[in-house]
């Protein structure tokens, strides 16, 4: 049974990163079947996807091995640099000082860079399609399995963060399904901006636990970084707004 | 370049977005791991120390960066006045406006 007070943080935290993660590949495969041809896009999303299968297969194996503080130094490490990229491009974005991402946009290019080499036969084999699609759902899948790993494995609470990932990777699917279209409606800068701080967060809290230091309050103290997180990136957002 | 190399880059890439950032924010770690090691300092301290020292840096790289985007944006439109070419040509090519709409 999953104690929901100490698996909601890890599990929604996953969620919601694997939800952006999921849309912004959705959008490529989308591109790529739509104008190269459906069998070749999703075969290379299928590929794609078997490849992080065997990802998490060696890393969640070889994880196992490592003694727990090494491991959350290393991972609070990782998880601090990723989150903090994360909340940096959505605080530049939130002070407009870069555009905010546009699925639609993106959607459009991709299909005219895809579409670019003139009459394509979509029913044939594409190895540009199904490469597209490969490359999309592998890097954006590496950035969610290091989320689910990261936040996981460190706080022994993998299948909470696990289910949140699977469930957001299959809402994704499902909604690109039905619609057949980028899903341009997500917030994706506020949902950015938000696992921006979750994982910082975690990343900072691991890192901490690490190196021997006791945080007050245990892991209660994950809360209060998140609200450190978003005062000091509402104040930079303030400050950098032109 | 070599497709593999390229995968490598992206991968790294999702860690260092931004290298200064990237380095400030692992120099802090480091300090913090050998003050924890040596003993040196208070645990309210340390703790302090690297929050505070994290957020610092996330609100120096951020406001930096605002900076010299917007320095960059000005740069180029004051560029496009002075000859009659069409403002859009005179985006500034690689800055930071133009470069994080590509990828997420």
């Amino acid at each position: 049974m999953i104690d929901l007070v100490h698996a909601g943080p890890p599990m929604a935290t996953a969620f919601f990163a694997s939800a952006v993660e999921a849309v912004e590949a959705v959008t490529i495969v989308l591109a790529a079947g739509a104008v190269r041809g459906w069998r070749s896009s999703l075969s290379g999303a299928m590929a794609a996807l078997l490849a992080l299968a065997l990802i998490v297969a060696i890393f969640g194996t070889a994880i196992a091995a490592v003694p727990i503080a090494t491991l959350q130094t290393i991972v609070g490490a990782l998880l601090l640099l990723f989150g903090i990229r994360w909340l940096r491009k959505a605080m530049l974005r939130s002070a407009g000082v870069i555009d905010v991402r546009d699925e639609e946009a993106l959607y459009a290019r991709e299909r005219q860079a895809l579409g670019g080499s003139g009459q394509i036969a979509k029913n044939r084999w594409d190895a540009i399609a199904a490469l597209t699609a490969f490359k999309a759902v592998l890097l954006e899948g590496i950035e969610v399995v290091v989320i689910v790993i990261g936040i996981g494995a460190a706080g022994n609470m993998l299948v909470p963060a696990t289910l949140g990932a699977i469930g957001a990777c299959v809402a994704v699917a499902l909604a690109a399904l039905s619609l057949q279209r980028p899903l341009s409606r997500v917030p994706e800068n506020s949902l950015k901006f938000v696992v921006g701080i979750m994982v910082s967060s975690f990343g900072l809290f691991w890192f901490g636990e690490g190196i021997g230091l006791h945080w007050p309050y245990g892991d209660a103290t994950i809360p209060v970084l998140m609200a450190v997180f978003f005062a000091a990136s509402s104040i930079g957002i303030r400050a950098a707004r032109p | 370049m070599n497709p593999v190399l390229g995968l490598m880059g992206n991968i790294a890439g999702l860690f260092f977005d931004d290298g200064r950032l990237a380095i400030a924010v692992l120099m802090i770690l480091g300090a913090v791991a050998i003050i924890a090691h040596t003993g040196l300092f208070a645990e309210p301290v340390r703790i302090v120390f690297l929050v505070s020292a994290v957020m610092a840096a996330l609100l120096e790289n951020v406001v930096r960066s605002a900076g010299a985007t917007m320095a960059a944006v000005g740069a180029a439109l004051r560029q496009a006045q002075d000859r009659p070419s069409s403002p859009r040509s005179a985006m500034p090519h690689g800055s930071e406006r133009t470069a994080h709409t590509r990828r997420g």
